[in-house]
């Protein structure tokens, strides 16, 4: 036998195994699902923040670039006249009151004439230069927005030239660059914006953005709008990408910052003086550093941004990122960079990650638990059945505890196994009363055999089951001449009744009725009847008492030693085999009749007469032997029985009986014998 | 032994005998003469032809199936037998029990009423 595991055990393994693979499954579903969702999240928020941006930038500068290309184009109109105070404070202050990030307007002409209008709070401001020739007195006009307080008109010396303004010059720069007069119509390409700087006057970020326009009497000027960027700032600050996520937007010349979006990762908001207009690979910041790193291949000036977010890791935390251009003016990109840790996007998903775990677990710990449960609802009542099956095997056929199971197959398994513990015990004490039987059959054999003056007479049987359906009997008696009265004798007799008879079949049946026979005898030795009357009357009582087409042969003799002779009758017991020792040849006799039991009457009831000389052997041999057969099938037979007895003729009865045996062991090759084996010899000496 | 269903003529069933019964199949071949007789097969001949030895085993087959045919009226006859199986039944004196033909037809005959001859 292999190695083998317990019903339990296997059963419990078996089920685990495939909860551990389904649960497997699930993780790896689940961890697979996460992690694609967090690729497709990722991309979606950091999507959604830049185009959020985009379009906060986009409402946030558009407006004003428009507010300039109509003032440019009243400008080309002849509508904007330095000279026209009113038209022109009345002109700005609507733009600057629609638009609070613009904090001041400047138009100036070629000559040096320049009108600037700012605001503070609720006062006004216009100055003006080139009021007067020399073009250093400046006329200031302060008013506020109270009627009630006076206007007030005040001249300043100033060293300001409006042409020296990085604003005009960026406009006329780009009016020069429109080499084709017919570019100069598309306005978009005159715009010009400054790099973000602080602001002379407020020292708050921002930008300028200018144009140069042609006015119809031929005369250029330039009209520039101050835009204040803290207002990007306070939208940045608003902006929260997720927990720990991050958005700038900085310059694309100098990587100037001009919005940091509020995150956890920073205490939350930062102070514009903190990172305004400070070169963003200046900041200090190491995740700042290493997303621009990841960053680098995009960010190279001129190269157009695209593309699926970018993977980088930071303090073992992997960040996905993206950036995008956002252009104010041909020469002038803003980039905005969105930057999410994995934990941050887990953060929408972790939940419900927690919860199909957290399932997954539960179900497992549940799977397992029912794992056992069946395993031992479904092993403990074959565990049962084996163990009660040792126990009978060991011979306790005693009832055992009731076995219950759900299991239809077990429970037929289970009447099986109580029909087999009955009929076992029925079988055993069956065992028992055979082996009483066999007992009692054995007592019936001759435990000695009588001593007959003249003769030396042996028996021998061995069933081939735990009884025979043969059987023999050797009865030594000596009859009182005078009285007539018979003398059991063990051992010395003076004559001796014998029998021989095999029933047909073997075992208990059998061995019964050649009880029966031998017991029959017996109570007519006492009574000396002739042989012709026995055997009629137990064929008679044979016949009554054998089941259908049962009969028995039976051989009967008489030992005279005085007379020197065996008188014998067969019924269906043959071949005898008398062995002549002054011819040295076997006479083989048949039987007188048929076998008893078959029918009445048995018709010839003559004995026989075997005169017996010196060295003469008698043998009555059941087929027991005769039919032995060897492994081809072949009959031991009559002849080889002959030749033994021939060969050993000079031995004792004992002895030929034992050769006779030991012959047909021999022949058999020690098979088990397939009939009983009963064998008389009777010598005379 | 071995008995196998030959012929039936008129009302004699003929039944053909062959070496290897034995204890395991001859109760079934018994019970299933039996019930034929039961049925009222009371004539039957085993036709000895192919079989060429007997066990003691084969003689109880044949005298129960004569016992079976004797308490009904029936009766079993023996054709075609062998001299070697002649001669067990004479040992044993078995052929007082059984009547014993040279061929199937003439046992078949001494089946007719007296009549018929």
């Amino acid at each position: 036998m292999g190695r083998t595991i317990s019903i339990r055990r296997s059963l419990i393994l078996n089920i685990v195994a495939v909860i551990v693979i389904l649960s497997g499954a699930i993780i790896v579903t689940i961890t697979i699902g996460a992690r694609a969702a967090i690729r497709d999240l990722s991309k979606k928020i950091i999507e959604q923040t830049i185009s959020q941006t985009e379009t906060k930038l986009s409402s946030f500068f558009d407006p004003i670039e428009n507010e300039l290309l109509r003032i440019q184009t009243l400008g080309r109109k002849g509508l904007v006249n330095l000279d026209d105070f009113e038209y022109l404070r009345d002109q700005l202050k609507a733009i600057m009151r629609q638009y609070p990030q613009v904090t001041s307007l400047m138009v100036a002409d070629e000559s040096g004439k320049d009108f600037m209008m700012l605001r503070n709070g609720d006062k006004w401001l216009i100055r003006q230069m080139g009021e007067k020739a020399d073009y250093k007195q400046a006329k200031i006009t302060e008013w506020t927005d109270d009627p009630e307080v006076p206007v007030t008109v005040t001249w300043k010396e100033v060293n300001y030239d409006p042409h020296q303004r990085p604003w005009y010059r960026g406009a006329v720069s780009k009016w020069n660059d429109c080499a084709d007069p017919m570019n100069r119509d598309n306005s978009e390409q005159l715009i010009y914006w400054t790099k973000p700087y602080q602001f002379f006057t407020t020292q708050e970020p921002g930008m300028t953005i200018s144009a140069r326009f042609q006015q119809p009497d031929g005369k250029f000027c330039v009209v520039g709008f101050d835009v204040l960027l803290t207002d990007i700032h306070i939208f940045m600050n608003q902006l929260k990408v997720l927990s720990y996520g991050q958005a700038v937007i900085f310059t694309d010349e100098d990587r100037e910052l001009i919005g940091f979006a509020a995150s956890d990762h920073y205490g939350n908001q930062k102070s514009p003086s903190e990172y305004m207009l400070k070169p963003i690979d200046q900041l200090g910041d190491p995740l700042i550093d290493k997303a621009m790193t990841a960053f680098r291949d995009r960010l190279k000036r001129n190269q157009k941004i695209a593309g699926q977010p970018i993977q980088f890791k930071h303090d073992k935390e992997l960040w996905w990122g993206s950036v995008d251009r956002f252009k104010l003016a041909s020469d002038r990109n803003l980039i905005m960079a969105v930057i999410v840790p994995n934990s941050g996007i887990l953060e929408n998903i972790q939940t419900i990650r927690y919860l199909l775990v957290g399932i997954t677990a539960a179900v497992f710990v549940l799977a397992i638990w029912r794992a056992k449960y069946l395993a031992s609802r479904y092993s403990a009542p074959i565990e049962s059945l084996v163990k009660s099956s040792n126990r009978m095997s060991t011979g306790d056929l005693e009832p055992g505890a009731p076995i219950v199971s759900p299991v239809r197959e077990v429970v037929q398994l289970a009447e099986a196994h109580e029909h087999m513990r009955k009929g076992l015990k029925t079988l055993m004490k069956l065992e028992g009363d055979i082996q009483i039987a066999r007992e009692i059959q054995q007592k019936t054999l001759p435990q000695s055999i009588p001593q007959l003056p003249g003769f030396d007479i042996d028996g021998w049987n061995a069933p081939a089951d735990e009884t025979g359906g043969d059987t023999y009997d050797i009865v030594g008696y000596s009859v009182d001449e005078k009285t007539g009265d018979v003398k059991m004798c063990k051992d010395a007799a003076e004559q001796a009744v014998l029998l021989l008879a095999d029933a047909t079949g073997h075992g208990l049946g059998p061995a019964l009725s050649v009880t029966q026979l031998r017991a029959m005898l017996r109570m007519a030795v006492h009574i000396q009847p002739t042989v012709g009357t026995i055997v009629e009357h137990m064929n008679e009582q044979l016949c009554m008492d054998l089941p259908e087409g049962r009969f028995i042969t039976a051989w009967f003799g008489r030992v005279d030693a005085a007379a020197g002779c065996v008188r014998y009758f067969s019924a269906g017991q043959a071949p005898l085999l008398h062995y002549i020792a002054a011819e040295d040849t076997v006479r083989v006799l048949d039987a007188d009749t048929f076998p008893l039991g078959i029918f009445e009457p048995l018709g010839s009831t003559e004995v026989q007469q075997a005169d017996m000389e010196a060295g003469d052997i008698f043998a009555v041999i059941s087929d027991g032997i005769y039919e032995a057969v060897d492994p081809e099938e072949e009959q031991f037979g009559n002849d080889r029985v002959i030749e033994i007895i021939k060969k050993n003729r000079d031995k004792s009865s004992k002895e030929i009986s034992e050769t006779i045996r030991a012959a047909t062991d021999e022949y058999t090759q020690n098979a088990p014998p397939d009939d009983d084996r009963t064998i008389i010899i009777i010598k005379r000496v | 032994m071995k008995f196998y269903y030959s012929d039936v003529e008129n009302d004699i069933l003929i039944v053909n005998a062959d070496g290897g019964l034995n204890a395991d199949n001859a109760d079934q071949f018994i019970d299933e003469l039996g019930r034929l007789i039961e049925a009222g097969q009371t004539k039957i001949i085993v036709d000895c032809s192919h079989l060429d030895y007997i066990s003691s085993y084969g003689l109880g087959v044949l005298v129960r199936l004569h016992s079976k045919l004797a308490k009904r009226g029936g009766d079993v006859k023996l054709a075609c037998v062998k001299s070697v199986i002649e001669k067990v039944l004479t040992m044993t004196r078995l052929n007082t029990v059984f009547e014993i033909y040279p061929d199937v037809s003439r046992a078949t005959l001494m089946f007719r009423p007296k009549d018929d001859n």
